[in-house]
């Protein structure tokens, strides 16, 4: 019965929404004409790019925030009770991490530096290092990446504490958060990419490692 | 009528397919997934009706609010598996219906 209910209303909310798509306009320029007359003073020739990183990096900031957030709150449920090992243990992946580990970090690094003038950048580039981080964890290499490890949580906060050292930068020296003048704005950009590479690309992995490291059984 | 609207209401349809699901399903894996395909039905929406500029390029706002929402999602995921994994260790079953009863 509430099945049935359930149905009838999701197929009419599908009905409305599709008559509403539907009957918006054909051919509309939304913001592209906005963002393509302020390209030249946006630092970088990609418009998502500039989107992202220039024209909305506030919006960028707080997603570095609900991520480092989600970071701590898997970290304050996740079970401190036992390393986490790799379940398998296969001579194949470890040969062929040690193969594609290099590969993959030069991919990242790559897509990175290309997010610039084509798709591409800091999100695309982390998640392929946290790929790579997630490998050599399942290659049982002697690596600690798990934020039990200082070093690890302070790589993990870069990409937050970038972009709040370059708001206070921005806020001194004009007066609006994270705007950036024509000239310096590529720089900012890129050390702003790339801390946040590094943070996404470690966060991530941490998400996947906490999950998987969770204990069979607790007391 | 041009392809992209035909995305754009894929997109409705999956949002409305996780829709249903996350109510109807009681399993917390289920109800996550639903949430994860509600999104993935957003994230196509919007990348359709940012197609439809006239000229070559395509809005790029909108691409950024998918990346921004692909990032959030992910996540959110994260916590909300690591609450589940919590919540059938202490019941012993994925679901929430059980502490309604009580």
């Amino acid at each position: 019965m509430v099945r049935f209910f359930t149905f009838i209303l999701t197929a009419l909310l599908f009905a409305g929404l599709t008559y509403t798509v539907l009957s918006l306009p054909q051919q509309t320029q939304g913001l592209a004409q906005t963002v393509g007359s302020q390209m030249q003073n946006s630092g970088v020739s990609n418009p998502v790019t500039a989107v992202l990183m220039n024209f909305r990096a506030y919006d960028t900031l707080l997603e570095m925030a609900v991520l480092f957030i989600a970071l701590l709150g898997v970290y304050s449920l996740g079970s401190s009770a036992r390393e986490a090992k790799s379940l398998l243990k296969s001579p194949v992946l470890k040969r062929l991490g040690g193969i594609l580990v290099p590969v993959l970090l030069l991919l990242s690094a790559y897509i990175l530096w290309i997010g610039a003038q084509a798709p591409g950048g800091a999100f695309q580039a982390g998640s392929i290092l946290s790929a790579t981080g997630i490998l050599i964890f399942l290659s049982g290499w002697k690596l600690d990446l798990s934020y039990k490890n200082f070093f690890v949580r302070l790589l993990a906060s870069t990409g937050l504490l970038a972009f709040v050292l370059v708001s206070a930068i921005t806020l001194l020296f004009s007066d609006t958060l994270l705007e950036f003048s024509a000239t310096e704005a590529s720089y900012f950009i890129f050390i702003l990419e790339a801390a946040a590479t590094v943070s996404i690309a470690i966060t991530l992995f941490n998400l996947f490692f906490t999950i998987f490291a969770q204990p069979k059984e607790e007391k | 009528m041009s392809t992209l609207f035909f995305y754009a209401v894929a997109g409705i349809g999956l949002f409305c397919t996780g829709l249903y699901t996350l109510i109807v399903q009681a399993h917390l894996l289920r109800k996550l997934l639903a949430i994860n395909i509600m999104g993935s039905g957003v994230f196509l929406l919007l990348v359709s009706l940012s197609m439809r500029t006239a000229g070559t390029q395509p809005d790029p706002v909108p691409h950024a609010m998918v990346i921004t929402g692909i990032v959030v999602a992910i996540s959110a995921t994260a916590l909300a598996l690591v609450f589940m994994i919590k919540i059938a260790l202490k019941t012993g079953k994925a679901e929430l219906s059980s502490l309604e009863e009580k």
